[in-house]
């Protein structure tokens, strides 16, 4: 039998068989860790700062939905080309004659038939009486079997609202998540430092 | 200079391992640019209904009571106004918080639980949600579990 024994190292080179071990690991940790095109239909946006908030992991059946204002809201400043903002440096909108053009809802609508990308969703219809925003969450609650979506009472949504939209606006889409049925909502903001202590309970 | 005669040895070194380390160490690289670890978001779980419109025409189950309710109106500043202040606004979000806490030690010495209160939050038409969002936040620290926002217009 012929004897076998490792490969004699050549003096002064370096054994890679630790390092591919070690980089191994690391790619096994983020191939899990990391989220990659994974996407639940959030959009860039500034949110609000809170304190408390709960760093939940999974929200369970639920629709994110963006908020924001619509982009030919802006008051574009004639001399810089920019926004113009006011003395807070609050970006100025004006006003449209019907509140509901001034708003832009997106939400990955398709999600529950295993489709995502975030499309706009209006909540308001040209024709009278036809709310397509609340029509996709009535759906989402009751179910529909022709598009193989279940019925799921508990669904909540996590409403991502732009920390500068007017609440004259957003009561327009609370208003059509409540007409919907929809009994869980979850407000997404990013966490801020606690400047001092809360006082003693 | 090359020595003559000189016993040339062979030493068996195995596969070439450079080109696995570099492919592996272009993967890594990839994977930590590449992938996301959350988006730092956090979330305010309401556990309110909303209601689009008010409870009038619908009877009360029996044995029901109305929460007590805690009304915080909201400028278009983003000023709060306390109930117990309601012509003085506060100046600063800790101190809705804790004037909230000060009002639920209240109701739990008088023997209310938390779901016996309700926080409504009645802004202006022009209060930004970013002057919403921290009293929203303050209410929940305070231990308050329904919170929720009255609407400003007639719903459909």
């Amino acid at each position: 039998m012929a004897k076998h024994s490792m490969p004699e190292m050549k003096e002064g080179s370096v054994n890679v068989t630790p390092l591919i071990d070690v980089v191994m690991c690391l790619i096994i940790f983020f191939m899990l860790v990391a989220k990659i095109g994974v996407s639940t239909g959030a959009a860039k946006m500034e949110l609000p700062e809170t304190i408390l908030g709960k760093k939940i992991e999974d929200l369970g059946p639920n629709l994110v939905v963006n908020v924001l204002n619509d982009p030919q809201t802006l008051i574009i400043d004639p001399t810089t080309g920019q926004p113009k903002k006011n003395e807070r440096g609050q970006t100025q909108r004006r006003r449209l004659g019907d509140p509901y053009e001034e708003l832009m809802v997106t939400a990955m609508v398709d999600q529950f038939q295993g489709k995502g990308e975030a499309k706009q969703i209006k909540l308001k219809g040209v024709a009278a009486g036809d709310f397509p925003f609340r029509r996709v969450l009535e759906e989402v609650i009751k179910g529909n079997p022709k598009k193989g979506i279940k019925p799921n009472p508990d669904f909540a949504v996590t409403l991502r609202a732009e920390r500068d939209i007017e609440y004259r606006l957003l009561q327009l889409v609370l208003a059509e998540i409540a007409q919907a049925g929809v009994k869980n909502v979850n407000y997404a903001s990013v966490g801020k430092k606690m400047v001092e202590a809360a006082p003693a309970q | 200079m090359k020595m003559k005669g000189a016993k040339q040895v062979h030493y068996e070194s195995g596969p070439n391992m450079t080109p696995l380390v570099d492919v592996v160490m272009v993967i890594l690289i990839f994977l930590m640019l590449a992938g996301s670890f959350g988006s730092g978001e956090h979330y305010m779980v309401s556990s309110v209904p909303i209601h689009a419109s008010g409870g009038g025409g619908v009877p009360p189950p029996p044995g029901w009571t109305p929460p007590v309710l805690v009304e915080i109106r909201v400028g278009t500043d983003g000023q709060a106004f306390m109930p117990s202040n309601p012509q003085k606004p506060v100046a600063h979000v800790d101190q809705v918080y804790k004037e909230l806490s000060d009002t639920m030690a209240k109701f739990r010495a008088d023997g209310k639980t938390v779901k016996d209160v309700e926080v409504v939050l009645r802004p202006s038409d022009g209060t930004r949600w970013e002057a919403l969002a921290p009293l929203y936040d303050a209410a929940l620290r305070a231990k308050f579990e329904k919170v929720g926002f009255a609407m400003t217009g007639s719903p459909r």
